[in-house]
C-alpha cells in the first residue's frame, strides 16, 4: 500500500491531543449549589483509575475518527507492482557547449566538463545524446541523427570521447546563432524522420553566460514548443574582469619623405574598462617583449567596476610587443598586442628642369614635404626627361615586385609624346601621375597635343593666363578625395593661396579611344575639373584611369608660380592626389581571434601560400581561403608571402571580456521554454508517481476513510451526549430544591 | 407529677418515629406539625395537653368557661369552694421561635430542603406549644421581608403562625446576629426562644446576641439543621459547588477536599458549642433525614445543660405565687 499524500498522515500525530488533554484534565461533572463553602478549598483535579475507565471509549472514538480523516487526506492506494514499473522510452537530448574564449578560466571550463559528466551519468542507457560546441560558430560533435544503427549507449560514449578532448577556443561568442542552428536541426531532423518525432527533445546548453554571449540575437526567433532547454551556467569563484584596448597610437615622424623611420615616437591611449561585478579596482600596465616585463615602462591606475578610465601610456619601448593589464581575476584578455608596421616604401619620381635656386624648383618642395607615414615611406628621386619611359617600362616588367614601388610620376611640362603611352599605361596601373603646367609654356602645340593623347579628349587649349595680381582658387569639389578634408569651413580658406602665374587650359571631350599600345581602358574619358581658379579656368583636373590617376594641375607650386608649395595645405593636397582612397594610411593590423584576415595584397600569396610566424618565431600553419586566413589565438604574427611581411595583432575578441553572468531567466524573455533535464531515476519516480496518481483516482480509497471517520464521530457525537445526559442527571440529584 | 418524672419517663422510652422523608411528604405545614405532635403523644399515658411539663403556679377562683378538668378537687373537698390550678406556663409562658430562612437554608439532598425541614420544627413547636397553652411567637430571619409575629396566644393566632410559616419568602444572606439581636429588642417578656437554623455563619457573631437574650431572661435552645451531605461531603465526583448565599464557585474533587471539610465543620461545631454552653444555651444538632419527633423531644426535655446561675435566681425569685394560704408547691404536678 502506498500514501500519495504521505506528508498527511504528520497529521495523526494530533490523536496525541486528546490522549493528553484526557489524561491532564478532568472537566467538571458540571455545576451544583451548596449551603455553603465556608469549610472549603479549591482542590486541583485528580486522575483516578476510576474516571480513566469511564471515558476510554470516548478516547478510543476520537482517535479513531483522527486517524480515519488524516489516512483519508494522505490518499492512500494499494499497489499493483505491475503496474508501476514501466519501462521508460528514451530521449533525445543535444548537449551544446559554449568553447569560447570566456571559457578558457581554468575553474569555469572545469566545472563546464563537470555539468557534462554529470549530465551524461545521470542519462538511461536509451537516452541518445548529441553534441555541439559553439564560439563564433556552431560545430557539430556528435550529430543528433547519427545512424541509427548505432545504439544510445555507443552514441553516449562517442560523446564522452570527445568532451575528454574538448578544449575551449579564443574566439567570441554567437550563442544565440548556435541555440537557434541546435533547435533547427533538432526539428528538421524531427520531421524528416531521422529522429523519434514522439520522442521528448531536450537541449541542455552549458556556458558561462556572460554578457558580451550575443544571446540577443534570440529576440524574435520562435522557439519551438517541443524543445526545452535546460542552461546550466558555470561562473567562476572569482568574478569580475577587466579589459584594456588601444584608442591610438600615431606616428609623429620628425623627418620627411626618404628618411628611414626608425627613431619614431609614438603616443599612445589606452582605454581600460572594468566589468561591473569586478571586485578589483587597482590595475597595472606594462610593456612587455614577449613574456618579460619592461623594467621602467609601467603604469599604475584605478578603475572602478563598471567605469572606463583612458590613459597615456609612455611611449612603446622598441623591443616591445604588447601591452599587458595586470590586476584582474582572468589573465588570458590582458595582453594587448601591438604591431610594429613594416611599412611601404613607394617612390615618386619627379622629371622636370632642375631652377638654379631651389626656391623655383618643384622637386625641391617635394623633398621638403612630409609624404611618408607610418607606413608608407616615400621617396623622392629626380628622373630626366629621356629616362622617364625606361624608368616606367622596367616598372610594368617586374610588376611592381620590386621593393620600392614607383607609386607617382611628378611631371613638369612640357610633355614628350613618347611618354604619353607609358604614361597612361602607368596610370592605369595604379600609379599617379602629376602633371604641373608650373611655366610658361614655350611650345605650346606640342604640350596641347601631349595633353589631348594623355587626357584622351580631342581638343586642349593652352594659353598664358592674364591675371591681375593673383588668382585665388575657387568653385573647389569637396568631395573629390583631395579636398575632403577641407570640406570643414574652418579649413575651407584657401584665399591665402594665391596663384601668381597659371596657363588657361580648356579642351574637348573625345569619346572615341585612344590607341595607347595599352590594355588599359581610358575609353570613356572624364575630365573632372576639381578646383578652378576665380578666372574660370581649371587648375586642377583629374582623370580617373584603371587603378591610378592623371592630375593636370595649371600652375606650379613654386612660389614664383603659387603660394601653394608654401602652404600647410599643399601636403594634405598632394597627400590626396598620391593616395585618394586613403587605403595606405589606414591598413588594418589589428584582429579578433576568428577575424578574416586579408591577405590577397600580399604579393604571390594565391601561389605560394602565406608563412605565418608567431611573435616567437613558430610557424603557424595556415590555409588560405578566398584570399584570408583566420589565426585561432590571441598573438602577433608576421605575415610572409614571397618578400612582402606584414604584421598583425590578434586580440581576444572584446566581447569575451564582458564576464559579467546573466541570469537564466534572461531566455525567457526571449520566449524560450526553460526546463530541467531530468536524471533517469528522477524520471522513473515522477512515472511511478504518475502511475500512483492514477491508481488513486481509480481505487478511490479516501473516500471510504473520510465516510467512516464521519461514521466515527457520529458515534463519538451520540455516545457523548448520552454520556452528559447521564452525568447531569446524576447532579440534578443533588441540585437544591425550591422552597416549599 | 414532676417535671423531672415525666422526663425521665421520656427520656427513657424508646419511641418509634415517623421518618422524616414520610412526614415531609405532608404539603399542609399545619397538618404536618399536627401529625407530628399527635404521632409523639400516642405513646404517652398522659394527655400533653396537660401541661404534664409546667409548674404549678397558683390557685385562682372559677369561673364559668373554665376548663373544670383543672379544678382541684381536694382542695374543693377542703375549702367548698371551686379553684383552678393555675401553672407557670399559663400564666406567662412565652415562646419565641426564629428560624432561619436564608439562602443556605435553601440546600437540600433529600428531596426537601433545610428551610422546609426548619419550618417544619418551627411548626410543631408552636402547634405544641399553643396546645400547651403558650403564648407562641414567631420570627422569620434571613428573608427578604422578614417578620415577626409576637407571642400570643388566642383563638386564630394558631393560624397565622402557619401562615407565616408557610410563606415563600425570598432567602438573602444570613445575618443571624442581626435578627437575634432585633428578637432581643422585640422581646419585652421572658420567655423561650428557639432558634431554628443551620448556624452557617460566624460562630463568634452570635455570641452577643445571645448573650443579649439571655441577659433579659431568656431560655435559648438552638436546633441546628443540617444536611447529610453537609457533614460528610458525600459527592461521588468532582464538581463546581456553588455558594447558597454568595454565588461564588469553588471546584472540589471530594475525594481530596472531604477530611479538611470534615475537620473545619467539626471546629465549627466546637465553637459553636462553646458559644452556646457560655451562653447558657442548650445546642441540638438535628439532620434532615432525622425525624422531626426528635427535635419536640428535645423541646419537652428541655434541660438546661449547663446550670446557670440566672436560672437559680429566677426560681427564688419566684416563690409561691398562691396569696390565697394554698400550700405553694414549686414544682407542678
Amino acid at each position: 500500500m502506498g500514501l500519495l499524500a504521505p506528508l498527511y498522515a504528520l497529521a495523526a500525530l494530533a490523536v496525541i491531543g486528546p490522549i493528553v488533554f484526557h489524561l491532564i484534565k478532568r472537566q467538571p461533572t458540571g455545576q451544583q449549589r451548596f449551603s455553603s463553602l465556608m469549610f472549603l478549598s479549591p482542590t486541583p483535579p485528580r486522575l483516578t483509575r476510576r474516571s480513566r475507565l469511564d471515558n476510554i471509549l470516548l478516547l478510543l472514538l476520537r482517535a479513531l475518527a483522527i486517524l480515519l480523516i488524516t489516512a483519508a487526506f494522505a490518499r492512500p492506494f494499494f499497489r499493483q507492482e505491475s503496474l508501476l514499473d514501466r519501462d521508460l522510452s528514451g530521449r533525445n537530448i543535444a548537449l551544446l557547449i559554449d568553447t569560447s574564449a570566456s571559457m578558457q578560466r581554468a575553474d569555469v571550463w572545469r566545472e563546464a566538463k563537470d555539468q557534462a559528466t554529470k549530465l551524461l551519468d545521470s542519462l538511461s542507457p536509451a537516452d541518445r545524446v548529441s553534441l555541439y560546441t559553439v564560439d563564433d560558430l556552431l560545430r557539430t560533435l556528435v550529430s543528433l541523427d547519427t545512424d541509427r544503427a548505432t545504439d544510445a549507449a555507443s552514441q553516449q560514449q562517442a560523446v564522452r570521447a570527445s568532451m575528454a578532448e574538448l578544449k575551449p577556443t579564443w574566439r567570441g561568442s554567437q550563442v544565440a546563432d548556435g541555440l537557434r542552428t541546435v533547435a533547427d536541426l533538432v526539428q528538421a531532423a524531427s520531421i524528416a524522420g531521422r529522429i523519434d518525432a514522439a520522442a521528448q527533445v531536450e537541449l541542455v546548453f552549458i556556458s558561462d553566460l556572460h554578457s558580451g554571449c550575443g544571446v540577443e540575437s534570440l529576440q524574435g526567433y520562435p522557439w519551438p514548443d517541443s524543445i526545452r532547454l535546460d542552461v546550466r551556467q558555470v561562473r567562476s569563484k572569482a568574478p569580475g574582469n577587466a579589459r584594456a584596448s588601444l584608442v591610438s597610437g600615431e606616428a609623429d615622424s620628425g623627418s620627411g619623405a626618404g628618411s628611414s623611420g626608425d627613431a619614431e615616437e609614438q603616443t599612445f591611449k589606452v582605454r581600460v574598462e572594468n566589468n561591473a561585478d569586478s571586485v578589483d579596482e587597482s590595475f597595472e600596465l606594462k610593456w612587455m617583449a614577449a613574456e618579460v616585463a619592461i623594467a621602467g615602462a609601467q603604469t599604475r591606475l584605478q578603475v572602478p567596476a563598471g567605469q572606463v578610465r583612458v590613459i597615456p601610456m609612455p611611449s612603446q619601448p622598441s623591443n616591445a610587443d604588447r601591452l599587458m593589464l595586470t590586476g584582474d581575476s582572468w589573465e588570458g584578455d590582458n595582453a594587448v598586442y601591438v604591431t610594429k608596421p613594416l611599412p611601404k616604401r613607394e617612390r615618386i619620381v619627379f622629371v622636370g628642369e632642375q631652377a638654379k635656386n631651389k626656391e623655383d624648383d618643384l622637386a625641391y618642395f617635394l623633398e621638403k614635404a612630409p609624404l611618408s607615414t607610418r607606413l608608407v615611406r616615400r621617396t623622392v628621386e629626380r628622373v630626366g626627361r629621356n629616362e622617364l619611359s625606361a624608368l616606367l617600362g622596367a616598372n610594368r616588367a617586374t610588376d611592381g615586385t620590386v621593393d620600392e614601388k614607383l607609386q607617382a610620376v611628378v611631371l613638369e611640362a612640357p610633355i614628350a609624346d613618347a611618354d604619353v603611352a607609358a604614361l597612361r599605361a602607368f596610370a592605369s596601373s595604379g600609379g599617379c601621375v602629376l602633371v604641373s603646367l608650373a611655366r610658361p609654356l614655350s611650345d605650346v602645340g606640342a604640350t596641347s597635343k601631349a595633353l589631348e593623347d594623355l587626357l584622351a579628349v580631342s581638343k586642349v587649349s593652352l594659353s598664358e593666363a592674364v591675371t591681375k595680381d593673383f588668382a585665388l582658387l575657387s568653385a573647389i569639389d569637396y568631395t573629390s578625395p583631395v579636398f575632403k578634408p577641407f570640406a570643414d569651413p574652418r579649413f575651407n580658406d584657401f584665399s591665402k593661396i594665391r596663384v601668381w602665374a597659371h596657363r588657361k587650359l580648356s579642351f574637348e571631350l573625345d569619346t572615341g579611344s585612344l590607341d595607347t599600345g595599352t590594355s588599359d581602358t581610358g575609353a570613356s574619358a572624364d575630365v573632372q575639373t576639381i578646383a578652378s581658379l576665380d578666372d574660370g579656368s581649371p587648375w586642377l583636373l583629374r582623370l580617373p584611369m584603371g587603378g591610378g590617376n592623371v592630375w593636370i594641375m595649371t600652375s606650379g607650386w613654386q612660389p614664383e608660380s603659387s603660394q601653394l608649395g608654401l602652404s600647410s595645405k599643399f601636403v594634405p593636397i598632394l597627400m590626396g592626389m598620391l593616395d585618394p582612397t586613403g587605403k595606405a594610411m589606414s591598413e588594418q593590423s589589428v584582429y579578433a581571434v576568428g577575424d578574416a584576415i586579408a591577405v590577397d595584397d600580399l604579393p604571390g600569396v594565391s601561389v605560394t601560400g602565406v608563412l605565418v610566424t608567431g611573435v616567437g618565431g613558430d610557424a603557424v600553419a595556415v590555409e588560405v581561403n578566398g584570399g584570408s586566413i583566420q589565426l585561432d589565438a590571441p598573438g602577433l604574427y608576421n605575415l610572409q608571402a614571397e618578400a612582402v611581411r606584414r604584421q598583425v595583432a590578434v586580440q581576444v575578441p572584446s566581447s569575451e571580456s564582458q564576464l559579467t553572468p546573466l541570469d537564466v531567466d534572461v531566455f525567457e524573455q526571449y520566449g524560450v521554454e526553460l526546463g530541467k533535464v531530468q536524471s533517469d531515476a528522477e524520471r522513473k519516480q515522477s512515472a511511478r508517481q504518475l502511475q500512483a496518481t492514477e491508481l488513486e483516482q481509480k481505487q478511490r480509497v479516501w473516500q471510504w476513510l473520510l465516510l467512516a471517520g464521519l461514521v466515527v464521530l457520529g458515534i463519538e457525537t451520540g455516545l457523548a451526549g448520552w454520556l452528559a445526559r447521564q452525568s447531569s442527571r446524576s447532579n440534578a440529584m443533588l441540585e437544591p430544591q425550591t422552597a416549599g | 407529677m414532676s417535671n423531672s418524672n415525666s422526663v425521665d419517663r421520656f427520656a427513657t422510652t424508646r419511641r418509634t418515629f415517623i421518618d422524616a422523608s414520610s412526614i415531609m411528604q405532608i404539603k399542609n405545614l399545619t397538618m404536618r406539625a399536627k401529625s407530628i405532635v399527635e404521632g409523639f403523644a400516642s405513646g404517652l399515658h398522659r394527655s400533653p395537653v396537660h401541661g404534664f411539663s409546667v409548674e404549678f403556679s397558683e390557685y385562682r377562683p372559677y369561673v364559668e368557661g373554665d376548663d373544670p378538668r383543672g379544678i382541684d378537687w381536694k382542695l374543693l373537698a377542703r375549702s367548698d369552694r371551686y379553684y383552678v390550678k393555675q401553672y407557670e406556663d399559663e400564666t406567662n409562658r412565652r415562646c419565641y421561635i426564629a428560624v432561619d430562612q436564608s439562602l443556605s437554608m435553601d440546600y437540600g439532598s433529600l428531596g426537601y430542603t433545610k428551610a422546609q425541614y426548619a419550618q417544619t420544627i418551627a411548626a410543631t413547636f408552636a402547634y405544641y406549644l399553643t396546645l400547651q397553652r403558650d403564648a407562641v411567637g414567631v420570627m422569620t430571619c434571613g428573608n427578604v421581608g422578614a417578620d415577626f409575629l409576637p407571642p400570643r396566644h388566642r383563638p386564630g393566632h394558631l393560624q397565622q403562625l402557619m401562615r407565616l410559616l408557610s410563606l415563600e419568602s425570598r432567602g438573602t444572606e444570613s445575618k443571624l446576629g442581626e435578627s437575634l439581636s432585633q428578637l432581643a429588642g422585640l422581646s419585652r417578656r421572658r420567655g423561650l426562644v428557639v432558634l431554628v437554623s443551620d448556624l452557617l455563619t460566624d460562630p463568634e457573631s452570635l455570641a452577643q446576641p445571645l448573650g443579649y437574650l439571655r441577659g433579659r431572661g431568656h431560655e435559648l435552645l438552638v436546633i441546628r439543621v443540617i444536611d447529610p451531605t453537609e457533614v460528610t461531603l458525600d459527592f461521588k465526583q468532582s464538581t463546581m459547588l456553588v455558594d447558597a448565599e454568595t454565588g461564588r464557585e469553588m471546584y472540589i474533587d471530594p475525594e481530596s477536599a472531604r477530611r479538611e471539610y470534615q475537620n473545619r465543620f467539626r471546629a465549627h461545631e466546637a465553637q459553636l458549642i462553646d458559644i452556646c454552653h457560655r451562653r447558657a444555651a442548650r445546642l441540638v444538632t438535628i439532620k434532615t433525614d432525622e425525624p422531626p419527633e426528635s427535635a419536640l423531644l428535645e423541646l419537652i426535655n428541655r434541660r438546661a445543660t449547663v446550670v446557670s446561675p440566672l436560672s437559680s435566681a429566677n426560681r427564688s425569685r419566684r416563690g409561691p405565687v398562691m396569696s390565697s394560704g394554698l400550700n405553694a408547691s414549686a414544682s407542678g404536678g
